[in-house]
């Protein structure tokens, strides 16, 4: 049995209006891999930032618990949440152009990162980033390190990124649609890297992402997010044979070419019937991902 | 390097270098009337011809490229600073700063001048040497110059605020005053550097207006403003085209400037 | 009478045969007139209109400097400057056909004569000795009482316009050459002529020549030369050097410069004993060879050259040189000498020490020379000064400041060195200098406001300018006022350095333009301006 690395019950919402996020009930174990997936509006990226309670810069508000590597988020002082971020948990952002600061050299922004938690000198700095660098398949000469983001690929952008955000091995790495803004190549690269560095740092993955097909050979668990609320939780292979919730078999249904068996048309009548269902999220399964863990 | 870098090296060398040694290779002190020589055109003792009181224009010039160009950037510099803190600590801090920034810029900005400046020339000794009057101008146009650019500044910095690379910076981490300095500061650094830019050639002009309250260079000093101040006798322009040698000057040096201090963001 | 020849020997000189008649006349007044009451003017705009449409029963003839007959035929002064009778000119009427008789003269002196009325020209017949009595004759004799003599008595009628005691138009009923037929505030005045004018020309036909008279109210004096350029106007009462010289490039025949005016430039050493100076600086201002060394050390043929483009006169004294009646003419400027000037401080213990002058106390010699800023030409000649001084040693430090600032030292807080700055004469009568030169004088500027004249000189300066006033015999008060000018030139309390040049410029289209250097310096003979032949004058 995997421990639990973070178990969340939240609401979360902008302003004054209806919460985009209602009574969500997440898990993720150590070392696994968990997909988040969702339409564009469902929520998905505002549950990254309520995650890592910054959705308040972004002028949001989170309600519940956070239980992350058995502390409650949700009562810690900023001080304390700051020396999380980035060293515990790590993010990386969908749009690797405009998540690199335009104005600093890619070594400067990995050393930013690094100085965040530790402190500057030496060996020690130089090791951990060639390390992250060379984890992140990226060069880490320095003519490679000198440059500015926009003298880099997009795909070496989010490469960057995510070297960045393993730099401290965080237990837990949010990915919010880090792949959405890459051609198919480039995609299936990054896709692999994530799974590469589950396997080696055996770090938790939140794949937050739109696109169930990509997900699917990559996640060992998946979770369906629809309108704020999580409609189906379960193992891929789980979800994919046997969905439960209509909206996922619609997701399902509306794949190019599914991994499995054509999953049934669901019937109208069916679909209203189940209507009610929405918004209570599935009980939480253990995961039965086959890749090495504690 | 790129050609436009070098080529501006050249030009800021070829311009500061003899300004700062003026005192050893100006043909005539700068004050020195050529009583004979009244409005002369250039000619083998005056290169560049002399001006109304018979005083060598290329020494002055020198003279005054000298004071003009290190006081009215290190005043713009000033201001700018001063404009970079107000403004990102007003998008920045929440809103009483911003409530504040916005009341002390508008005060700043509809304050009666003229009576702060006559306060500040009555204050002050009539014999003042002329080089203090000009240190003292420069550094009263820097420190009051802030309002204006930190709105701009400010506008940047709230828009900045929701970016994504901040809220990257912040995921990792950063927070606080490292956030300001690092992250936010190097990317309001174009919207800082026009402020800088267009301050310059502002305060150099200012500072020769200066003068109708007997603020800012006094006579014989030369500075670049004072210079110019000729350009508004047209006629003059005509009969010896080398009176338009400080805007030459002017315009070449803040090309220079800017190619030279410009990042290679602006690639981007 | 052999006056009256004179004038009509002028007036005939003046006007060549065949004159063309009609058109009008535009030029520009600077500012919106503050009063159109010719009793109440006080201000050039006011005073241009009222000059243009008012008479006086005494003119005095810009060119000749000479007083003329107008609505007085003739004039005789008795009782030592105490009493003048009139003898007034037949036939004359209003501008609305009210006749002009002594009743309207009486009249005027009534109104002039009101407690509540201020004015330059109310201020010039008032006495604290008592009030002027008017006894009229006859329709066409009047004789006026003044409570004590008063020097250049006739002269003072210059400026009194006459007013109608019947007419119902009030002071709008006028006597002078034009009337104003429309007014936009703020825009413009049209004049049309005055069908009634009692001038003539030599076929006997009513003056003036022209039909009317625009006048738009412009404060940009640079749109003014521009109008002039472009045609749209026809006259400039006054213009700077520099626009002088401008013109002469493009239009030659428009600049006139009419020689030296009657305002002066030149500085004074503050010489207050209160003044909050070091003790070495008021020794130094007050010290009569000091001054005259800083004097000799200035080359005014230079700041005339230089400063002013030639077009100014190297001054002597506080009487100019156009006003040809008072000028001393036994003086002349002092001369450029800084080897005398050096002399004249070694007597009195200053020395040389390397390239600087060094007080007896063993101060370096240095002040401050302030002035007003904007001013073009003052700074030049201020930098020049500052050269010229440095010759002998003297370090001199530059200080422009705006105007009211430099007020508030000269008048206030006494806190300055030295003052560069230039004097208003409206007026060739030593008389209206009086408030400069009595040491009591808030305007006394180097000491104002002296409970009692601190020098001797002071004292005789006082003394001569007091005695010239009671004076009705010009020879006696031309004695006095020419001994003021030598003492003023000995002591030099004022140095003088220059008379600016009285400049003015008139497109070609007019004829008759005679510009002098008293106001209204271009168009004093208005009624016999007119356009050149062949000239369009709308």
């Amino acid at each position: 049995m995997a421990a639990r690395l973070l178990e969340m019950r939240i609401t979360a919402g902008y302003g004054k209006g209806q919460p985009v996020l209602e009574d969500i009930t997440l898990a993720v174990e150590s070392g696994e891999i968990l997909a988040l997936v969702g339409q564009s509006g469902s929520g998905k990226s505002s549950l990254a930032m309520a995650l890592l309670r910054l959705i308040g810069y972004r002028g949001g508000w989170v309600r519940g618990s956070i239980v992350f590597e058995g502390t409650d988020l949700m009562g810690l002082p900023e001080r304390r949440m700051r020396e999380l971020r980035g060293s515990r948990i790590g993010l990386v952002l969908q749009s690797p152009v405009s998540s690199l600061n335009p104005c600093l050299r890619l070594r400067d922004q990995l050393r930013e990162a690094w100085l965040a938690h530790r402190s500057a000198d030496g060996s020690p700095w130089r090791q951990e980033t060639g390390r992250a660098m060379e984890l992140a398949c990226l060069p880490s000469e320095e003519t490679f390190l000198r440059r500015y983001p926009s003298e880099i690929s997009v795909g070496q952008a989010q490469r960057v990124l995510i070297a960045m955000a393993i730099l401290h091995r965080p237990s837990l790495l949010i990915a919010d649609e880090p792949t959405s803004a890459l051609d198919v190549i480039t995609q299936a690269e990054i896709l692999k890297l994530f799974a590469d560095l589950n396997r080696k740092l055996s770090t938790a993955v939140l794949f937050i992402s739109h696109d169930l097909l990509s997900v699917s050979t990559l996640a060992h668990r998946v979770a369906i997010l629809e309108r704020g609320s999580l409609v189906e939780c379960g193992p891929v292979r789980q979800v994919f044979d046997s969905p439960a919730h209509p909206f996922t078999r619609r997701l399902i249904g509306c794949l190019p070419q599914p991994p499995s068996r054509e999953p049934e048309a669901v019937p109208a009548n069916d679909l209203r019937a189940l209507v009610n269902s929405v918004g209570q999220g599935e009980p939480v399964t253990p995961p039965v991902h086959a890749g090495e863990s504690q | 390097m790129s050609r436009a870098r070098m080529a501006a090296w050249i030009v800021l060398a070829l311009i500061l270098g003899p300004a700062l040694a003026a005192g050893w290779i100006a043909p005539a002190p700068y004050h020195r009337q050529f009583r004979e020589a009244i409005a002369a055109p250039p000619s083998a003792d005056h290169p560049l011809g002399t001006d109304e009181l018979g005083r060598d224009r290329l020494s002055r010039l020198l003279h005054a490229t000298r004071v003009s160009l290190l006081l009215a950037p290190a005043a713009a510099l000033l201001s700018t600073l001063l404009a970079a803190f107000a403004g990102a600590s007003a998008a920045w801090l929440g809103r009483f700063p911003a409530g504040a920034h916005q009341v002390s810029s508008d005060l700043l900005l509809c304050l009666p001048w003229m009576f702060l400046l006559l306060t500040v020339r009555a204050a002050l000794p009539l014999d003042v040497e002329p080089l203090a009057s000009l240190v003292i101008t420069f550094l009263l146009l820097g420190a009051l110059g802030w309002a204006g650019p930190s709105r701009v500044v400010r506008a940047a910095a709230a828009s900045l605020r929701n970016s994504d690379f901040l809220l990257l910076a912040r995921a990792q981490g950063v927070a606080g005053w490292r956030l300001l300095s690092r992250h936010l500061m190097p990317a309001l650094r174009p919207v800082l550097a026009a402020q800088f830019w267009t301050s310059i050639p502002l305060f150099i002009l200012a500072e020769a207006n200066l003068g109708i309250l007997g603020l800012g260079v006094v006579e014989p000093l030369p500075s670049w403003g004072g210079l110019l101040k000729e350009l508004e006798n047209y006629s003059a322009i005509a009969e010896n085209p080398f009176v338009l040698a400080p805007a030459a000057l002017l315009l070449a040096c803040v090309w220079a400037m800017h190619v030279l201090l410009a990042r290679k963001e602006r690639a981007a | 009478m052999r006056r009256l020849l004179v004038a009509a020997i002028a007036v005939w000189l003046s006007v060549p045969l065949g004159a063309q008649w009609g058109g009008t006349l535009r030029l520009c007044l600077r500012s919106e007139p503050k009063t159109l009451h010719p009793l109440e003017a006080a201000e050039e705009s006011s005073e241009t209109i009222r000059f243009l449409t008012s008479a006086a029963l005494i003119r005095l003839n810009r060119a000749s400097q000479q007083p003329e007959p107008d609505l007085a035929v003739s004039w005789k002064i008795t009782d030592a400057g105490r009493r003048i009778r009139f003898q007034l000119r037949e036939g004359v009427r209003f501008s609305d056909g009210t006749p002009f008789t002594a009743e309207d003269v009486a009249y005027t002196f009534d109104l002039l004569s009101a407690a509540s009325l201020r004015s330059p020209v109310a201020d010039s017949f008032r006495s604290p000795l008592g009030v002027l009595k008017t006894t009229v004759h006859s329709a066409l004799a009047i004789t006026i009482d003044f409570p004590a003599p008063v020097a250049g008595l006739d002269r003072r009628f210059d400026g009194l316009s006459i007013l109608s005691r019947r007419s119902p138009l009030k002071e709008k009923a006028v006597l002078g050459p034009f009337l104003i037929a429309q007014h936009q505030p703020g825009v413009y005045f049209h004049l049309d002529r005055n069908p009634h004018y009692w001038k003539t020309a030599p076929a006997g036909r009513r003056l003036p020549y022209l039909d009317a008279v625009r006048l738009e109210i412009q404060t940009n004096r640079d749109t003014e030369l521009l109008r002039l350029r472009r045609g749209e106007i026809h006259l400039i009462n006054k213009i700077e050097p520099e626009h002088f010289l401008r013109l002469k490039g493009d239009m030659p025949k428009a600049p006139y410069n009419a020689g030296p005016s009657l305002e002066p430039e030149m500085l004074w050493f503050n010489m207050v004993p209160t003044a909050p100076l070091p003790a070495h600086k008021k020794a130094w201002f007050t010290s009569r060879p000091f001054r005259n060394a800083v004097s000799g050390a200035i080359r005014r043929d230079d700041l005339v050259r230089i400063a002013f483009q030639l077009l100014a006169t190297p001054a002597a004294g506080p009487v100019s040189p156009a006003n040809r009646f008072w000028f001393n003419k036994d003086l002349s400027p002092r001369r450029h000498d800084p080897a005398g000037s050096l002399r004249l401080l070694a007597k009195v213990g200053f020395r040389k020490q390397g390239p600087r002058l060094v007080s007896p106390s063993g101060q370096p010699v240095e002040f401050t020379l302030i002035t007003n800023s904007g001013n073009k030409t003052r700074a030049r000649m201020a930098a020049l000064i500052q050269q010229d001084l440095a010759e002998i040693g003297i370090r001199v430090h530059l200080a422009p400041l705006d105007f009211p600032s430099l007020i508030e030292r000269i008048t206030r807080t006494f806190d300055y060195d030295a003052c560069l700055l230039g004097q208003t004469n409206l007026d060739l009568d030593p008389n209206s200098q009086m408030n400069v030169w009595l040491s009591s004088s808030p305007n006394h500027q180097w000491n104002p406001s002296q409970p009692a004249p601190a020098t001797a000189w002071e004292a005789e300066i006082d003394r001569l300018m007091r005695a010239q006033a009671a004076s009705a015999d010009p020879a006696e008060r031309k004695r006095h006022v020419d001994r003021v000018q030598k003492i003023v030139f000995d002591e030099e309390p004022f140095v003088y350095l220059l008379y600016k040049n009285s400049l003015a410029a008139s497109s070609g289209a007019l004829a008759g333009v005679q510009p002098a250097v008293m106001f209204p310096q271009v168009f004093w003979n208005i009624d016999r301006i007119h356009f050149a032949k062949g000239a369009a004058g709308n």
